[in-house]
């Protein structure tokens, strides 16, 4: 099967749906499929490019904010149509721009389809204050762009919460398919304690005490200061705090720590395009976000076999599973709670055990990007035939 | 300290005893003690879950199926308790019931010492709701077989709290070892219940959508146990006297449906206002004027200390640890449970005596809270705890410093 997946930002990068989207490129080709990444021009990137046997095409855009998304969107519009006659299927990542330009470039377009058109398949990345419906509703020509996006096949959600918003913001007509993010568990898989060990000393992290790892862009939706809060506490036992990633909020936090006892507790590492190590030699993973689309380091960790404690939203509480065996769940905004947490995981070693066991085994079940790349691909066969 | 609290049943179930953990957790955190409760897996719930800062594990797991469920049940906090070998400090267990088997049950092998709080005396109370217990439907012979198994392993817990008196003696009555009972009354907060005159004006009355005119005030569970059959018959029996009282009846439970009939049946519907189940009574308890409770069976009641803390002159049963909280006719009066016409006549004494109301109302606050401060409750559990830490048995003099008996 040939397929197209649009994405405005492409590597280098290592958003949530970049590294989904990477992830799925990868794994469908890995199955005979022929797949190919339509994104933007970037100056450090070049055109066309080679990667995991996908071949990625990048088309330029000029410009900064609106004008970039509207130039890019033209010219990702007329490679497309050029090129459209190639794809059974083409998936559009994000409500913005890649959506319009899956729209607009099979638009009434003769196609393999007897229909005439592509099947266009757009997924939300996110629901909530952050998330792609309310981006929309911000932006200027709503009705317009609702207008449009009616002419989408399917939206792939995450989560019932993005669905509740498509259906609130009048895509109801729109069939919806549920399918869950993905994650490698070849390269995130638990490690031996001499693994982990090894590890630790190679990044130089802490040997023998307890590894909370928080790994995401440090932004007030991932609230990433309420962990400074919750070691401010105290009460987190002898827990060490390593935060990997950069953005806005990060030399705020810095500053808050530089002068406290708590720095030698606190470790900063700039955002990598590798997390696994990290991860790896971590004991838990800690995410007070906000809102969430679904977490890309949140599988991944729980796959690593680590205890992750997370805030309860809806999405968590669906990744971490009904029966909630694999991980912690604490109120947003909670730093004491948050701290509880944190310390009854530090105390008790075999709480930590059972959930990261646990962890593992529900990733395993759900999230494998084996799994979900066939229920992607069993969509695409159906759209198609 | 690193304190694990075993529970039966814990939020959103809403009981005295479960009210009582969830203070002592909240308190014991905020002393920087390391605190997490245990409890059954209720459907729906999420296995670990931080609530109003307590962790919570949701780890007793059961397969709800005649004697599997006795089985499992205590299976599952075995399983826990060995597999957290040594990662506890203390393990608490409220009601004598099958956590606080399973727990002494493997006391040897998990290591870590064992305190049982029961949390009532008497019919309603935690050994005689143990005999009723059925394990074997099939096989009624085995049953007290085993429940004499089970009371004999739970007696060589490492120590008992009783938070009330009847409740001490029924232990000891019981064959429980009176060295290793320690006697520990609940504890009220004083900062969230206090009294206030001005709460009982008609606009701040209205604002919480009662009545004018006088207020009488339970609240409880609607179940037999709370004996408002008693009160419902006393109500008909004031009728002339009453000077248009009227009754307001705070909580839910399975007799509502029956209350709300015996009411209509007594010919004093006019004067019950049945609230349901209320998030929070403290302004509520502020904006009445009496506080009846005509309990059967009580441990210590949270909602009879929640009344006398708001400065509410009271009316309880004379049972259990209501005889405890109240010396009759200087903090609150006491009535034989299931005697209508005296409950009639010592509510009839409140209702016209505004002096004796003030009197009483003055008293029952002081005394409660010189005494059933959850502070004070607090540090009681505190040192227990760090004796246990520092090994059982107690050293003989423990349960003396401890002891609360008037």
């Amino acid at each position: 099967m040939n397929l197209c997946l649009i994405i405005a930002n492409f590597w280098p990068g290592w958003g949530g749906a970049e590294g989904q989207c990477r992830l799925l490129a990868r794994e469908l080709h890995r199955l005979g499929h022929e797949v190919v990444i339509l994104t933007r021009h970037r100056p450090d990137a070049p055109s066309i490019e080679q990667m995991d046997g996908v071949t990625v095409y990048r088309t330029p855009a000029v410009g900064s904010g609106l004008l970039r998304s509207l130039t890019w969107t033209l010219t990702a519009t007329a490679w497309l149509r050029r090129h459209r006659q190639r794809f059974h299927v083409v998936q559009c990542y994000q409500l913005l721009s890649p959506a319009y330009v899956g729209i607009f470039g099979c638009w009434r377009a003769s196609g393999r389809r007897p229909s005439g058109r592509q099947p266009v398949v757009v997924r939300p990345a996110c629901s909530g204050q952050y998330g792609d419906v309310a981006e929309v509703r911000r932006l200027p020509l709503t009705r317009i762009r609702q207008w449009l996006l009616q002419h989408v096949d399917v939206f792939v959600t995450l989560t019932q919460a993005i669905e509740a918003e498509l259906v609130e913001f009048g895509l109801g007509s729109v069939r919806c398919q549920r399918i869950p993010n993905g994650v490698d568990l070849e390269a995130f898989r638990p490690a031996s304690p001499e693994e982990k060990r090894a590890l630790r000393i190679r990044l130089g992290l802490p040997e023998d005490r307890v590894l909370c790892v928080f790994a995401g862009r440090l932004t007030p939706q991932k609230d990433p200061e309420l962990l400074l809060e919750a070691w401010a506490t105290g009460r987190v036992g002898d827990a060490h705090l390593l935060f990997v990633g950069d953005g806005p909020l990060r030399q705020s936090l810095e500053r808050r720590i530089a002068p406290a006892s708590e720095a030698t507790r606190i470790t900063f590492i700039q955002a990598t395009p590798d997390v696994a190590p990290y991860l790896r030699a971590a004991d838990l993973l800690a995410l007070p976000s906000r809102g969430e689309g679904m977490s890309n380091v949140l599988l991944e960790a729980m796959a690593c076999g680590l205890s992750v404690v997370v805030t309860d939203l809806p999405v968590n509480r669906e990744v971490v599973g009904k029966d909630g065996r694999a991980g912690w769940l604490v109120a947003p905004g909670d730093a004491p709670g948050l701290a509880h947490a944190i310390e009854t995981l530090e105390k008790t070693p075999t709480l930590r055990r059972e959930t990261g066991a646990a962890a593992r085994a529900r990733v395993q079940e759900r999230f494998a990007i084996r799994r979900v790349a066939g229920e992607y691909l069993s969509l695409y066969a159906e759209l198609s035939s | 300290m690193r304190v694990c609290l075993v529970i039966p049943r814990f939020f959103p179930a809403v009981g005295g005893a479960e009210r009582q953990a969830q203070a002592l957790a909240r308190r014991l955190l905020a002393r920087g003690h390391h605190v997490a409760v245990l409890t059954r897996q209720l459907g729906g719930l999420p296995r670990h879950e931080v609530l109003d800062g307590v962790p919570v594990v949701r780890a007793i797991r059961t397969i709800d199926l005649g004697p599997l469920f006795g089985l499992t049940y205590v299976l599952s906090v075995a399983r826990f308790l060995l597999a957290h070998r040594g990662e506890w400090d203390v393990i608490h267990v409220s009601f004598v019931y099958l956590d606080a088997f399973a727990a002494v049950l493997t006391r040897r092998l998990h290591r870590m010492p064992v305190i049982v709080r029961p949390a009532c005396a008497g019919y309603y109370g935690d050994l005689a709701r143990l005999t009723r217990f059925r394990v074997w439907p099939l096989l009624p012979f085995l049953d007290s077989l085993t429940i004499r198994i089970v009371v004999r392993t739970i007696v060589r817990a490492d120590a008992f709290i009783a938070n009330s008196t009847e409740l001490h003696k029924e232990l000891i009555g019981g064959g429980f070892p009176p060295g290793r009972i320690v006697q520990i009354a609940n504890g009220v907060d004083l900062d969230h219940f206090f009294p206030d005159p001005t709460a009982r004006l008609p606009e701040a009355r209205r604002s919480l959508g009662l009545p004018t005119g006088l207020l009488l005030a339970f609240a409880g569970r609607l179940d037999p146990q709370k004996g408002l059959h008693t009160l419902v018959e006393a109500l008909r029996l004031l009728a002339a006297g009453c000077q248009g009282a009227r009754l307001l009846i705070m909580g839910d439970g399975p007799q509502r449906a029956e209350l709300e009939q015996a009411v209509r049946g007594a010919g004093v519907s006019d004067r019950v206002l049945f609230r349901g189940l209320v998030a929070d009574v403290a302004p509520y308890l502020r904006a009445c004027d009496i506080f009846v409770f005509p309990s059967v069976g009580e441990g210590m009641p949270n909602a009879l200390l929640e009344a006398m803390a708001s400065g509410l002159p009271c009316v309880a049963s004379a049972v259990g640890g209501c005889m405890d909280v109240i010396t009759d006719g200087q903090t609150g009066l006491l009535t034989p449970p299931g005697d209508a016409a005296a409950l009639q006549s010592a509510l009839q004494q409140l209702i016209q005596s505004p002096e004796m109301r003030k009197r009483l109302g003055a008293a029952a606050h002081d005394s409660v809270a010189s005494r059933f401060g959850l502070e004070r409750m607090v540090e009681r559990y505190e040192a227990l705890f760090r004796a246990a830490g520092t090994g059982f048995p107690l050293p003989g003099g423990l349960a003396d410093v401890l002891d609360e008996r008037p």
